[in-house]
């Protein structure tokens, strides 16, 4: 027993002993090791902001510091202020649609309002993304002339908005003006209102080309359906958007239809649209496949802006027809076909490449057994302009591949309405 | 003690510094390195205190007093670790700061029953966790990371076995480093099978 | 909550997936299941009081002075170990303490100092790592048993193709 207490002791004064020399080590190691942790925390700020002195955050979502900001978006984890004023550091982080897991980043942005450096801190998807987030260096909170990654759209999508929300959140707490957005911007902004046909969800399908002359800026539908331009008209610009099939509109930076008095400059930018024979042609061939004895096939000048890109006329045991050749954009890019009777009722219809499959149908199969491709498109046969109900015939599970499908028929229904001089 | 003997009693002294360890630390080949320092530091500095403290504790309460001696001495590495070497002590976490309570197992004798000096067996403890650390974590690293001392080595990226840097890969690496070491040490009969 | 339990039981054991007392369980491979259960009961009742005092002491006490925390655990569980010793003195249970001094401590250190989001999720964390150790320290020495010593190659005999056996476990519990 005196053995076992006489060992207690010595274990309690060995406890005392080290005890102490811990908290002694731990004082004094304490500021270099604060030092050490801030440091490494703070290096990726400074990577996007090489010139900085030191941070301080201001803000963080989870709410570990009292912060005078309000309403910023969840996308923004943090935001730190240089000390010595040279602007703003953000940790972002967020989910596009079908990602495993958050997109996160950082980014710098300068007191005059410019973006100063990105990094990329965690991206799972093995899509390549790489160069997509030094595009934004040098933008300011217009973000003019960013566009989407082809290719990358969903991640791209949510990295642009992250970083908008970013600017939001210091324009909106008055810690920067907003940049003003030039003419040419505004324009450009303009096309996916005006030309349906250049843009899917809202953001623009296009590339952009090389332009001269009085045109400023100019675009190329990705899927042929047509041109967009910024084109100078005396102090001011207009956008001018043309179709393949001879419609053309001019708009000003307030949106106003301009087309009557932009005549000049709707002729220089019909210089920019490419040939079209090759769309016209497989419309053609689409056509003669249906109605072996047609006739008088003839290219018709349509001035709806959308996703057709052909349209055509033609004759087939005395009764007039008309053609159409839509590219939507479904979960790959959809070629569309159409065949409309004189009075607009669908009398043919077919896609390239039917996008459904087993995995994405199941439950519809399950729900309509014996139920193929071609019973869907029967669905649609008879319907016009006035009858057809988009959202009647979209299959859930294949949302993308069926709101293909009803834009391309919202979009024949509209070319069909605006042939010039009307359908006979 | 000759190198056969040594490399016999690996498994003799892997079970006292605590087999856990070893597998945490061979993630990376600087997580092993940083481990190792720290293991034969903790060590022979717990030897050389409980040569001192032995004469106040008895045989019962041995293991209690070096385990306290152990943590102390392990806290005290640690914190100067993450002062003086961030990087290291990041790669390491809380695991350097407990490795000590193992130094309360430093064996008194190797494989073949032959007694050791406690400073001496500490020591030897601590090259035992080095060369099998070091050697799991560049095995591991290279294959299961596609990596070395943190340096991406592209050219193996569509190679690389991801199993062997999970917990698994800590399991099978480790054990075929040691078998290695088992056969090499094993007596010239046992080797040519007779 | 839930996740937090099945997470301690099994995806991220400590034991086995972890790796923190391992020896433990190599060690007592010989055991019979009822000293493993005996002992995994004793781990787990230590576990539990071990966790709530040094969440305790590390909230409330110990806040400022964070660098003190692991050495303090670590002093009571050497106290609790010693106090234990004492009790039991004269009990079969004596060697499982000693045991438990000797190759858990570090898992009961671990647990205690990992610290939480509040006192009731530490006390679910260690208990279900406690019975997630003695399950599984019982189904590896249940395989340990099986293993026949001619069928393992002479390298492989011993700490080896244990450390494959337990790596087999860590595999089926990673799956979850």
């Amino acid at each position: 027993m005196k053995k076992s207490i006489s060992s207690i002791i010595a274990i309690v004064c060995l406890a005392a002993v080290f005890g102490a020399a811990v908290f002694g080590v731990g004082k004094l190691t304490a500021p270099i090791i604060e030092k050490n942790n801030s440091g490494a925390e703070l290096a990726p700020l400074k990577e996007v902001m090489p010139d900085a002195e030191g941070f301080e955050l201001i803000y963080d979502a989870s709410g570990s510091v009292n912060t005078a900001l309000s309403g910023v978006s969840a996308e923004v984890s943090k935001i730190y202020r240089e000390t010595s004023g040279k602007g703003f550091a953000f940790k972002c982080s967020t989910t596009s649609q079908y990602s495993k897991s958050p997109l996160e980043f950082t980014l710098g942005i300068s007191m005059e309002g410019k973006i100063v450096g990105v990094k990329i801190d965690s991206y799972d998807e093995t899509l390549d993304f790489e160069d997509y987030p030094q595009t934004f260096i040098g933008t300011d909170s217009t973000l003019a002339g960013v566009t989407l990654h082809a290719g990358v759209t969903f991640s791209s999508t949510a990295f642009k908005n992250a970083v908008i929300s970013s600017f939001n959140a210091l324009i909106d707490n008055e810690l920067m003006k907003a940049a003003e957005k030039g003419p040419e911007q505004l324009l450009a902004e303009l096309i996916p209102t005006v030309h349906t046909g250049m843009q899917n969800g809202g953001n623009l399908k296009a590339s952009e080309i090389d332009a001269s002359g009085n045109v400023v800026k100019a675009y190329t539908a990705d899927n042929g359906s047509g041109v967009a331009a910024v084109v100078k008209k005396g102090e001011n610009f207009v956008l001018v958007v043309l179709n393949n099939m001879g419609g053309a509109a001019a708009f000003d930076v307030e949106g106003n239809d301009v087309t009557a008095d932009c005549g000049a400059e709707i002729d220089e930018a019909k210089k920019l649209l490419a040939d079209n024979s090759a769309s016209e042609t497989l419309l053609e061939k689409r056509i003669t496949a249906w109605f072996a004895d047609a006739s008088a096939i003839e290219n018709v000048t349509t001035s709806a802006m959308n996703t057709v890109v052909s349209a055509k006329k033609f004759v087939s045991e005395g009764k007039t027809y008309y053609g159409f050749y839509s590219k939507s954009f479904g979960f790959k890019d959809m070629d569309i076909y159409y065949v409309l009777d004189e009075n607009g009722a669908i009398s043919k219809m077919t896609a390239q490449t039917f996008i459904f499959e087993e995995e994405y149908f199941g439950a519809f199969k399950t729900a309509n057994p014996g139920w193929t491709a071609a019973d869907y498109v029967k669905n649609y046969y008879g319907l016009n302009g006035e009858t057809y109900n988009g959202d009647s015939l979209m299959i859930a599970a294949a949302t993308m591949s069926s709101n293909a499908f009803k834009t391309s028929t919202s979009d024949v229904f509209a070319a069909f309405s605006a042939i010039e001089g009307g359908a006979n | 003690m000759k190198l056969k003997s040594f490399l016999g009693s690996m498994p003799v002294f892997l079970l006292s510094v605590g087999v856990g360890f070893v597998l945490l630390s061979t993630a990376t080949v600087w997580a092993a390195l940083g481990m190792s320092a720290s293991v034969i530091v903790v060590f022979v500095l717990t030897a050389l205190c409980m040569k001192l403290v032995d004469k106040f504790v008895s045989a019962e309460y041995r293991l209690f007093a070096a385990m306290i001696v152990g943590v102390g001495f392990s806290v005290l590495v640690n914190l100067l670790m993450q002062a003086f070497l961030p990087a290291v002590a990041s790669e390491l976490g809380v695991f350097a700061a407990v490795v000590g309570i193992e130094a309360a197992n430093i064996p008194c004798e190797d494989k073949d029953g032959v007694k050791l000096n406690t400073v001496v067996s500490a020591l030897l403890s601590g090259v035992a966790f080095t060369v099998i650390a070091v050697i799991s974590a560049v095995i591991r690293e290279i294959l299961g990371s596609a990596s070395v001392f943190g340096v991406k080595l592209g050219f193996l990226d569509s190679f690389r076995l991801k199993t062997l840097a999970g917990a698994f890969g800590a399991y099978v690496v480790v054990a075929a480093v040691l078998a290695c070491f088992c056969k090499l040490s094993a007596p010239k009969a046992e080797k040519e099978g007779k | 909550m839930l996740t937090s339990i099945l997470a301690a039981l099994l995806s991220r054991n400590y034991t086995f997936v972890g790796h923190i007392g391992i020896t433990g369980a190599v060690k007592s491979k010989n055991n019979s299941i009822a000293d493993n259960a005996v002992l995994g009961g004793f781990v787990t009742v230590m576990l539990l009081v071990c966790t709530a005092v040094c969440w305790a002491l590390n909230s409330f006490v110990l806040a400022s002075a964070s660098f003190l925390a692991v050495f303090v655990d670590a002093v009571i569980v050497v106290a609790l170990l010693v106090l234990c010793k004492l009790a039991l003195a004269r009990t079969k249970l004596a060697g499982h303490i000693d045991f438990i001094a000797a190759t858990l401590s570090v898992l009961i250190l671990c647990v205690s100092a990992a610290g939480s989001d509040g006192i009731v999720s530490a006390i679910v964390t260690a208990l279900f790592t406690g019975i997630g150790y003695t399950v599984f320290s019982i189904v590896f020495a249940s395989l340990c048993e099986k293993l026949d010593g001619k069928a393992v190659p002479a390298p492989f005999r011993g700490l080896p193709i244990e450390l494959l056996t337990a790596g087999m476990i860590a595999l089926a519990l990673i799956c979850f």
